[in-house]
């Protein structure tokens, strides 16, 4: 029994507009965003049978119908310096990174809606939830991607020390606009709908499955305005050492990033104070 | 210097949006109806708006103050509705309160319900540790505990089995269990502790009992009177999303269960706290409308009549020419707000013989929503005859009395008077 702990206090008070983001709680609230990490990964794998299998299979899957596509139609995908079977997995397991987690932040708060009810904690923990947990199946389908890059003898060199800021720069963008289309969701289901029709064609509009190269110079512009267009290609070349590194599209990247987690979580903590009322 | 106070709320209110009601047709039901939907959606896609400010509104809580202190048991009872789990969700911080504040010190820990965040594929074993995260455990205090919860709850055996094998008495018994070992200083309950088989909530209440023996500050949300009494030593009474009693626990239960709220008639006879001689007695109190009907709820500016019975010991022979009834109004602190002496009014009580009734007419209750005590006597020939000290509570509730929907803060006193005010500008 000691008395420090009757020093902490916590106000309750009507949420003001100057809301502002309390790190020093997030960190309080540490083991609880562990253990709710370390469930999500538990729920995502506990029921399968074959479970790293299904973690490979659709990358792998969608690398033979584009190898195929490509090896018996003659399209060129323009892609230069690396076998195009590596340009390819390695996109694809990114770019599914990105789309899941995305989907998943944007829809943590519903997810999360009975605990929300039940339990106080701070709400940026929910979409901090899948944003990590997800890296979890991102690591593992990694691992044909270090088999093939050993099997093609295509090394990193020192750029792979760069592999972490691409990362983070990704979940930067990822939990901005998976904040703000939970908050958006709160008051329309539309939002959700548009977020998957724009996740979909995203797909089709940066480079996965083809390279920038085979875009008309003068709309490149254009395309760059993509924000994982340079993450994609920095990524490659963090992987790659002969993939040069695409700075200024990546600069734009990061920054576009910046913006949209700060918009989002400022959102976020907007609708927070509706959150209860709403669910 | 450690402050004393656990809990405190200053002015703390709710507002909740019900939602702007839409005109549905009663037709649009048929399968043409849903076929046609998405474009009769379309029509209404104008009038919705993310923050409606047309919404009717209710008020869940309105301007509740108190103090709880550390150590204090305090239950909060009223009917459905009356506020209690939105007071209990603002202090467990799940909602935001509309106006006011509240401030909490010390380690604080809510069981609004029992096996939040169980998840069923998972072990109860995993579920234990997964549970006692959810409430700001870490993974060592958790080990310190889990064998003692693992005891408690009974279900050793299946540990490592999934809960959804778990017949749901299990399930509960093991969510009980994490909770009955969290060890907050202060802890806010809401109706968890029914669960399982009567053996293991005697165990669930022995439980909390020694938890709340232990010093430790609990507010309690329930509806088991029972359960009140045992734990708490005072209680808050909500109504309306007011505070009307605030208090000692037992007299609260009381006035509650057979309280004055069903019944708006008291038979005094059992009274025997009785002073003067006795030759004249009232035996009944009631509380009567304008039209002489029993009055079902008392409000804030209503007309009321309150009924005295009485009964002469022996029948006068000649009545006595000079009676004196005497009301006295109390807060729930005893202290007077008024009385109502019918001797400076030009009433004529004399002509008493056998039984009979007075009636007091009160043309608008002058106080604010909250109980009171009436203290009535009859004095005659100048001697007290009868008196009975606390005779009647009387709750009474919110009314729009100003037509503002405004009241006096009860910390301006409790009475309401009419009154109005006038501005002359002199430029």
């Amino acid at each position: 029994m000691s008395n420090n702990i009757h020093d902490k206090e916590i106000v309750i008070e009507p949420p003001s507009g100057l809301v502002h983001l309390n790190l020093r709680e997030l960190y309080e609230f540490r083991h609880m965003l562990w253990s709710m990490i370390w469930k999500s990964i538990r729920i995502q794998f506990s029921e399968l049978y074959l479970k790293f299998f299904w973690t490979f299979a659709r990358p792998l899957a969608m690398l033979g119908v584009f190898i195929f596509i490509k090896n018996y139609s003659g399209a060129n995908m323009h892609v230069s310096n690396i076998s195009y079977s590596l340009y390819l997995y390695s996109g694809l397991i990114i770019w599914f990174y990105f789309v899941e987690s995305t989907n998943a932040t944007a829809k943590s708060v519903e997810k999360d809606a009975a605990l929300m009810k039940k339990i106080y904690f701070p709400r940026l923990i929910s979409p901090l939830v899948p944003l990590v947990s997800n890296l979890y199946s991102f690591g593992i389908s990694a691992i044909p991607l270090v088999v093939m890059i050993i099997w093609q003898g295509t090394y990193p060199g020192w750029k792979l020390l760069l592999l972490p800021l691409v990362i983070l720069q990704c979940m930067i963008l990822i939990l901005g606009t998976g904040t703000m289309f939970a908050s958006f969701s709160l008051f329309s289901k539309d939002a959700e709908r548009f977020l998957k029709l724009v996740l979909y064609l995203g797909l089709f509009v940066s480079p996965v499955i083809y390279s920038p190269d085979k875009i008309h110079a003068k709309s490149q512009l254009v395309y760059f305005l993509n924000p994982m267009a340079g993450t994609l290609l920095a990524f490659r070349s963090c992987l790659f050492n002969d993939f040069p590194f695409p700075f200024w599209q990546w600069m734009y990247s990061l920054a576009f990033s910046l913006v949209f987690i700060i918009a989002g979580i400022r959102m976020y903590r907007r609708a927070d104070m509706h959150f209860a009322d709403k669910l | 210097m450690k402050n004393e106070t656990a809990i405190e709320v200053q002015g703390l209110s709710k507002k909740y949006s019900i939602g702007t009601i839409k005109k549905y047709k009663k037709k649009e039901i048929g399968i043409l109806d849903n076929l046609l939907l998405p474009f009769r959606m379309l029509r209404n896609i104008g009038e919705t708006s993310f923050f409606n400010k047309n919404d009717d509104f209710i008020w869940a809580l309105k301007d509740i103050n108190f103090k709880i202190n550390h150590g204090e048991k305090v239950g909060i009872i009223g009917k459905n509705g009356a506020g209690k789990s939105t007071l209990l969700k603002i202090l467990s911080r799940l909602v935001y309160p509309t106006e006011g504040k509240a401030t909490i010190r010390g380690r604080v820990t809510s069981l609004l319900e029992v096996g939040t965040g169980f998840n069923n594929n998972f072990t109860g074993r995993e579920n234990v540790y997964l549970n006692a995260t959810l409430y700001g455990l870490e993974r060592a205090e958790i080990d310190s505990i889990f064998d003692d919860i693992v005891e408690f709850s009974g279900v050793g055996k299946f540990l490592d089995t999934k809960i959804k094998y778990y017949s749901s008495g299990m399930r509960m018994r093991l969510a009980f269990s994490v909770a009955a070992h969290l060890d907050p200083d202060i802890l806010l309950l809401d109706e968890v502790l029914a669960v399982g088989d009567i053996a293991f909530q005697q165990k669930c209440l022995e439980r909390v009992e020694g938890l709340a023996s232990g010093g430790r500050t609990i507010v309690f949300v329930s509806h088991s009177m029972s359960a009140i009494v045992k734990f708490c030593d005072r209680v808050i009474w909500l109504q309306d999303g007011k505070v009307i009693y605030d208090g000692e626990a037992t007299e609260a239960v009381k006035l509650y269960q057979d309280g004055p709220l069903s019944e708006k008639e008291l038979d005094l006879a059992s009274r025997s706290d009785r002073k003067g001689t006795g030759l004249v007695r009232y035996t009944k109190v009631s509380i009567l409308d304008e039209n002489m009907n029993l009055c079902e709820n008392v409000r804030t500016g209503q007309c009321i009549n309150i009924a005295l019975d009485y009964r002469a010991e022996e029948p006068y022979a000649e009545p006595p020419r000079d009676v004196k009834a005497c009301i006295i109004i109390e807060d729930n602190k005893q202290n007077r707000l008024f009385g109502l002496p019918s001797e400076i009014l030009i009433a004529d009580l004399s002509n008493i013989k056998s039984t009979g009734r007075f009636i007091c007419k009160l043309n608008s209750l002058p106080v604010i929503p909250g109980v009171y005590d009436i203290t009535i006597s009859l004095l005659i020939d100048r001697q007290l005859v009868d008196k009975v000290v606390s005779a009647y509570k009387l709750v009474v509730l919110e009314d729009d009395y100003y037509g503002t929907g405004l009241l006096p803060k009860h910390t301006m006193g409790r009475v309401c008077v009419d009154f109005d005010w006038l501005h002359e500008s002199r430029n």
